[in-house]
């Protein structure tokens, strides 16, 4: 039997209840557990489940709480990982049929530090395969399903985590964006999904798909939970090459201290072309918000940020290739048609056009760094539009691609953030994407939990609030 | 307008052989024209970047001092 208000409480709430010993980390676990089972086989979020392994956890973090051994906010909070994290002696696919075997001898070192917080691991989560894609239509493991319209994808490549946090399978992920690829599914699905600084969080032990562009981050379905996995995961390891080095933050810490103050730029061009007429409106109510909220706003110009997309698929396309290219030579038919499509681009891209792109990068990193000298953070739709029908074709170029205002931010590796903010005419969420200056993830945080307490958030998909 | 002749398929894949890849004329056609679309858009937008502009360096951007 499970218990909805379980399942849509916060996993900040569920920590500070499983810390005074209201709730038995076992009790959340098992609830989750029959959800999945409940929900899942419509979804096809998870593509494994470690039900065994998660009780086991979950009764050693009981014993633990009841000792006094209490590891922090997050202890005994279930949580769901793209199926991109190596994971000791558990499966790890990237979504790709080349993978099905491989079974790691350790976990990332992310998951080493999620298992030392406390967390409970329910199981790997769907993705596009290689987390090359923005649908998670794998056809290796099957489609994932956006659980607010079964028919409609949850985005990608983490759509499975998108996909089991808006149906109360889990209460934390962690997921991976090279262009969009936390932000997207957090849009189309309703929750939270924050890309941190490039290099705050180390990625090693999870599969690359571009090592320039790719970050790993949070998705949930609050702020503060975002924050707190933040907390966990964030800090330098010397598995990565580009990580941070420098000290841990406490990127609670700011939270609650509202907008009044801070200067909210309104990016052009780009940003509000194109979009859905729904889209616009929410984009705009929510700008109104953070006024009435005190924040001042200004429209700031970007003046390349046009000339970004394209140098970020030459960039992606080049790496990916790279990286799959002992593959793509072995055993191409292993993949599926659209990603197999995507790398055979790249072998063809001189190393001259990708050092152009490189320089792009750098373009747009200048003209942001000088934005971010008369504005705190940056305000735009996440998305043009809300989740597409699953089998709609989605288009990789730069005007018309559904990622354009997310990759810029990858170029970059400035922290952005999607928060619900609102629904379409059909009741498909819609995400707002705020952006700050490098390494203050604090403030994008504290003007989206400034939102996020305005505005409220039902937090799950109608079908999983029963 | 003058018309760029498009790569030749016989090109590209002796490009793909010499690195692993293997790629017959149905694929090649069809990736021409993308490959061709993507290098054209790249040319469009690095066209006028400054002479002294430098690509961007691995590892994390500048933390704001």
């Amino acid at each position: 039997m499970s218990l909805p208000k379980l399942a849509a409480s916060s996993a900040a709430d569920l920590g500070r209840r499983l810390a005074r010993r209201e709730l038995s980390p076992v009790e959340v676990v098992a609830d989750s557990l029959a959800r999945i089972e409940r929900f899942d086989p419509k979804l096809n979020s998870f593509l494994t489940v470690t039900g065994e392994s998660a009780l086991a956890d979950a009764r050693t973090a009981e014993a633990e709480i009841a000792a006094g051994r209490h590891r922090g906010p997050l202890h005994g909070v279930p949580l769901g990982l793209k199926d991109i994290f190596d994971t000791a002696g558990v499966r790890t696919t990237s979504g790709s049929r080349i993978l099905t075997a491989n079974v790691p001898a350790r976990d990332a070192p992310v998951v080493e530090r999620l298992r030392a917080a406390g967390t409970i691991v329910l199981g790997k989560l769907n993705l596009h395969e290689f987390a090359y894609g923005t649908t998670t239509t794998n056809p290796h493991f099957g489609p994932c399903r956006n659980p607010w319209d079964l028919d409609r994808v949850p985005g990608g490549s983490s759509g499975g985590s998108g996909a089991a946090l808006a149906a109360g399978l889990c209460h934390l992920s962690l997921g991976t964006d090279t262009g969009g690829s936390i932000r997207v599914p957090a849009s189309v699905c309703g929750g939270v999904g924050l890309k941190p600084t490039f290099g705050r969080v180390p990625r090693g032990g999870v599969l690359p798909l571009a090592w320039s562009l790719d970050h790993v981050g949070p998705m949930t379905r609050c702020v503060e939970d975002a924050a707190l996995l933040l907390c966990a995961v964030a800090g330098t390891d010397a598995g990565d090459a580009w990580s941070f080095r420098d000290g841990a933050e406490d990127f609670t810490a700011d939270l609650e201290r509202g907008v009044r103050g801070l200067t909210i730029g309104i990016p052009e061009p780009l940003f509000f072309d194109g979009l859905e007429p729904d889209v616009g409106q929410a984009a705009a109510k929510a700008i109104d918000v953070l006024e009435r909220l005190g924040a001042s706003t200004r429209l700031v110009t970007w003046p390349n940020v046009d000339r970004g997309y394209t140098a970020f698929h030459a960039m992606l396309a080049s790496e990916a290739s790279a990286f799959h290219r002992p593959w793509m030579g072995a055993r191409p038919e292993d993949y599926g048609a659209d990603v197999r499509a995507a790398l055979e681009i790249g072998y063809f891209i001189p190393a001259t056009a990708y050092l152009d792109a490189r320089r792009v990068q750098l373009l747009l990193r200048d003209e942001l760094d000088m934005i971010f000298e008369a504005a705190d953070v940056l305000v735009t739709p996440a998305l043009p539009r809300t989740a597409p029908p699953i089998g709609e074709p989605i288009s990789r170029e730069p005007t018309q691609s559904w990622t354009r205002f997310l990759a810029p931010f990858n170029l970059t590796g400035s922290p952005a953030i999607s928060v619900p903010c609102g629904c379409d005419r059909l009741g498909l969420p819609i995400g707002l994407q705020i952006a700050g200056r490098p390494f203050d993830e604090a403030t994008v945080l504290r003007v989206a939990r400034a939102y996020e307490r305005e505005r409220g958030w039902p937090t799950l998909a109608p079908m999983a609030r029963d | 307008m003058e018309r760029t002749p498009h790569m030749s398929i016989e090109v590209l894949i002796e490009i793909a052989r010499q690195q692993g890849i293997g790629l017959d004329a149905a694929r090649a056609l069809d990736l021409r024209a993308r490959v061709e679309s993507l290098l054209a858009r790249l040319a469009r937008v690095t066209d006028g970047l400054e002479r002294g502009r430098q690509p961007a360096p691995g590892g994390p951007p500048r933390r704001p001092t």
